[in-house]
């Protein structure tokens, strides 16, 4: 393990990061607010720490292999939410540190839960920095990193691939520096766009900015209390699902789309698959409502179910209905969404589209293969055949995935949620979507969760942003051997 | 396939199957009760159809079984035995609505244990004795299927169970298969017979013994009182079940190695060490649970938990205690034991501890793989490598069962339960547990639900029992065709 290299580059981190804290802290000049201090010190401590890291490890050496880079993913992204979190600290804006880190977490892996409430009171600076580490997060404060800080190497394809989700690694470009290029000029593209459409339909500037970086990054923070509903206007919903069904697509899917057009899309499968789900949920969640309450009007259940399924699916998290109140079976719908999340490639969470198509094809596979053991079947996706390796690993993916869902609900029905609060919560953080049900649903927020019960779900939405090896990693000792045999 | 084959062996088994029926018979002529007439008419119309199928499908000479024969004999015979087993209960007029004496007969034959039933104990004996004598034929029969069918219709299903032994493949049925089935159904017998005498010195009348020791060993969970186990207050009782139930939850090749070999080394069995270890876990826990959060006195607290976990994860579904009012974490703890199950190749049901071993190892691999992508990671089991078939019917196994436990759960979501009920009722009939939680629970039983709640319900309770793989074959078209290319 090259410790040097990777102080070296964490601290490089920490000062551009430290400067990004400085953003927050001039609109707090601007809006006249106290919290400017707590933005100015947090960023100064950062850059001050990030200086010495460099300094102290000016001479590197040797190469970044895999191991460093997963150390880099891991630690950059601890240390992002430990330096993040002190603004909400020192502005006394949550009681304890371990609520500033679980928002801020929240906020970089894109989760969208929250432990604040009475939004509307609270600081514009605040508001924004929870919203702009949404924006890094979703697509990437490594992949982000990579961009800016140029002179890599190989170890910049294992950063990329250490933070970008997906079971396939798709390669669009030959390196690896101009891909993240083009996925974050996508990205900031998308978001211009929302932010003017929002504007337009009657939302304040201010407003349209966090939402839309909110949006984007499918994170769900939002500056109302009452989220999305907070606005009642079709309009803004409307255009709302328009991008959160665009944030959840696999980003370089719009790259194939502007090399070759828009067949490109008809033709990828993840992208019908992931909209037939989207169609199909909603109208059993919209069945379910109607179904439950005669007099329900069926435009309300369609805008709400719409609305709800797209949020959930695409783990952003915004609510215009307290989903909590309605039926068993839109509940249950709603509960199963969390788990299968967006596309791969794209800001979404969860277990991803793509490998449940893979695991589809496994499944169909196995059953054909049951009375005809000596059968070959070869599974292919979007036409090419899959790699055995990557097949394992789907499998294997959702086991995991599974098994700390099952461990993390154990524990915080130990800290006394009941059951379907308990495993929703941890759904909620593991699959990056913010709200669940129950005492965490979307009208309430994770204030009241106990401080263990708090920190496991932390642990939940690192696992889950990072797609759970990234970190898991950092268990086995294998990881940790002084030096390589090879 | 080879369709006359088929009708030979099932017309044979049914006829047995008639016979059986007479037992209870007798018992309502003895007791003078008028049920007798609804077990002549049942047994009449089973031995007339065995006999029938049986002439009409007369093996000429050496049959020869395959893969696909063996699978629909095995899967034809329990829905036939489900229906036909209703008789008795619809015949008597007790149970008025033959989907709910479908209901029962199929939970009998599974060894699930849910019951329909809102008054158990105004039953005559006969129809009780009927009850528990379909658990105990479904337990001999389903372990029969695990170690002599199941490891020869490939599926590498032959290392899951460590049987040795030789099995129908494309053979006439050899002497050594008999040899085992009659050592298995010798084993099943002489512990059913122990368990009576215990149960009776422990102060049961015979009758209710003799029940209760058939749905044990079954790991079914019928009682002939309303209150179960509970209702009878005695530690010595619940002793001897426990100490049954845990034992009807090992794997029978351990038994038969054992009878073979006169002894075995127990201490290299993991599976057997991770079974007993989890029981001892979870109970301790659940202990302290019941003591700290509902003020239980530490001899009754570690009463009730080690009843209900023995039951829960042995899938038998006694219960002394209703769980339902038990604080959050051990609830969950139960639910969570339910997916587990017991051991291959018992009388249990769920995943199997033998899978859930396997699969965290395939975990750790994975991530071992992770920090060494050249690397090829080998899982072990029992000293060997295991071969990546075994491994791919594993994971492949685990995501159709979560898949049939997904739909299971949104159809009893639709019907009206709550998300956390319906996903109880759901892995209580797929793993073949018994009452479930909420509007299922063991308090309150199966029999309000809606018959399109019971009709899944069934189907599940036979995907469950019979490792959902020989269901989903037989709806391949291509399992009917006459020709065999291979």
């Amino acid at each position: 393990m090259n410790t040097k290299l990777l102080k070296a580059i964490l601290g490089k981190l920490l000062v551009v990061y430290g400067c990004v804290i400085c953003i927050p802290a001039l609109v707090a000049i601007y809006y006249k607010e106290p919290t400017f201090l707590s933005f100015m010190g947090t960023a100064v401590l950062t850059m001050a720490v990030g200086f010495i890291l460099m300094f102290n490890n000016r001479k590197i050496e040797g190469r970044m292999g895999l191991r460093e880079s997963y150390a880099i993913v891991g630690a950059g992204w601890l240390l992002a939410s430990l330096f993040g979190a002190l603004p909400f600290l020192t502005a006394h804006i949550v009681p304890t540190y371990i609520d500033a880190v679980f928002e801020t977490v929240s906020g970089f892996t894109t989760t969208g839960a929250s432990v604040l409430n009475n939004l509307e009171n609270l600081p514009k600076s605040i508001l924004l920095w929870r919203s702009m580490t949404h924006w890094l997060g979703g697509m990437g404060i490594i992949v982000l990193f990579i961009v800016l800080l140029p002179r890599m190497g190989m170890g910049a394809v294992h950063l990329f691939n250490a933070e970008v989700p997906g079971p396939t690694a798709e390669k669009i470009v030959p390196r690896v520096r101009e891909g993240a290029l083009y996925l974050w000029a996508i990205y900031a593209g998308f978001t211009l766009l929302e932010i003017l459409m929002l504007n337009l339909a009657g939302m304040s500037l201010f407003d349209s900015v966090n939402h839309a970086f909110a949006t984007m990054a499918t994170g769900g923070f939002s500056t109302k209390t009452a989220s999305i509903a907070a606005y009642d206007s079709v309009a803004i919903e409307s255009i709302i699902i328009l991008f959160m069904v665009i944030a959840g697509v696999n980003f370089t899917l719009y790259i194939h789309v502007w090399r070759r057009g828009m067949s490109a899309m008809f033709k990828d499968m993840e992208f019908k698959v992931y909209l037939f789900i989207l169609l199909i949920s909603s109208i059993i969640v919209t069945a379910s409502l109607m179904l439950a309450n005669i007099e329900f009007p069926i435009g309300t259940a369609i805008r709400q179910s719409l609305f709800q399924v797209v949020s959930i699916m695409t783990t952003t998290g915004f609510a215009t209905a307290d989903f909590d109140q309605w039926p068993g079976l839109a509940k249950m719908v709603l509960f199963f969404l969390m788990f299968i999340g967006g596309s791969a490639g794209s800001t979404a969470g969860g277990i991803k589209v793509a490998r449940f198509i893979l695991l589809f094809k496994i499944g169909w596979a196995q059953i054909k293969q049951a009375f005809n053991p000596n059968l070959v079947v070869n599974i292919t996706f979007q036409g090419k055949l899959v790699d055995a390796m990557i097949l394992t690993s789907v499998g294997r993916f959702f086991f995991i995935f599974l098994l700390i869902f099952a461990c993390a609900s154990v524990l915080l029905a130990g800290t006394g949620l009941e059951p379907f609060d308990a495993m929703s919560a941890v759904v909620a953080t593991l699959g990056n979507i913010g709200p669940g049900f129950g005492v965490v649903g979307p009208m309430m927020n994770f204030a009241l969760v106990s401080l263990f019960g708090k920190v496991v779900l932390i642990a939940c939405m690192l696992l889950g942003r990072l797609e759970l090896f990234t970190i898991l990693v950092l268990t086995h000792p294998e990881f940790w051997r002084r030096h390589k045999a090879w | 396939m080879k369709v006359k084959l088929l009708q030979g062996i099932q017309g044979r088994l049914i006829t047995v199957y008639g016979i059986v029926m007479l037992i209870p018979l007798l018992l309502a002529v003895y007791d003078a009760d008028p049920s007798a007439k609804a077990f002549a008419i049942a047994a009449l119309v089973t031995i007339v159809l065995g006999i029938t199928l049986f002439y009409k499908g007369r093996i000429e000479g050496q049959g020869r079984i395959g893969v696909r024969e063996g699978f629909a004999a095995v899967a034809g015979m329990w829905i036939i035995a489900s229906l036909l087993g209703a008789l008795p209960y619809y015949l008597s007029g007790h149970i008025p609505k033959y989907l709910d004496a479908l209901f029962e007969s199929t939970s009998g034959l599974t060894a699930t244990g849910a019951t329909v039933l809102a008054n158990i104990e105004i039953l005559p004996r006969s129809l009780l004795l009927w009850r528990s004598l379909t658990q105990w034929l479904g337990g001999m029969g389903i372990i029969v299927f695990f170690i002599i069918l199941l490891p020869k219709v490939g599926m590498g299903a032959t290392h899951l169970f460590k049987a040795e032994v030789p099995g129908p493949d494309n053979e006439r049925l050899s002497p050594k298969i008999r040899q085992t089935a009659m050592i298995l159904w010798g084993i099943y017998g002489g512990l059913t017979s122990i368990a009576i005498v215990l149960l009776k010195l422990a102060g049961m009348s015979l009758f209710d013994a003799v029940n209760h020791a058939f749905s044990c060993m079954a790991t079914g969970g019928f009682s002939t009182k309303n209150g179960n186990i509970g209702a009878y207050d005695s530690l010595p009782i619940e002793l001897i079940i426990m100490f049954f139930m845990i034992l009807s939850g090992v794997n029978f090749t351990i038994y038969i190695n054992i009878w073979r070999k006169g002894s075995i080394n127990l201490i290299r069995n993991t599976e057997l060490k991770v079974y007993l270890g989890t029981i001892g876990l979870t109970t301790s826990v659940i202990a302290l649970s019941l003591m700290l959060q509902k003020e239980y006195g530490w001899s009754l607290a570690l009463r009730e938990a080690a009843f209900q976990v023995v039951s829960v994860i042995t899938t038998t579904g006694f219960f002394i205690a209703d769980f339902n009012i038990w604080p959050s974490l051990s609830k969950m703890i139960l639910f969570s034991l339910m997916f587990i199950g017991g051991c291959a190749a018992s009388t249990s049901g769920g995943l199997k501890m033998a899978r859930i071993i396997l699969l965290l190892k395939m975990g750790a691999a994975q991530i071992k793989q992770a920090i060494h992508p050249q690397l090829v990671s080998n899982v072990f089991s029992g000293g060997r490598t295991v071969e990546p078939i075994v491994l791919k019917n594993v994971t492949r196994f685990f995501f159709l069962f979560v898949l049939s436990f997904v739909c299971a759960s949104i159809v009893f979501a639709a019907i009206g339960f709550e998300p956390f009920d319906a996903m109880g009722a759901a892995i209580a009939t797929l793993g073949n547990a018994g009452p479930g939680f909420g509007a299922v629970g063991p308090a309150v039983t199966y029999a309000s639900v809606v018959p399109l709640g019971k009709i899944v319900m069934i189907i599940c309770m036979l995907l469950g029992r019979l490792e959902l793989m020989t269901f989903l074959v037989l709806i391949q078209p291509e399992f009917w065709r006459v020709k065999k290319n291979w």
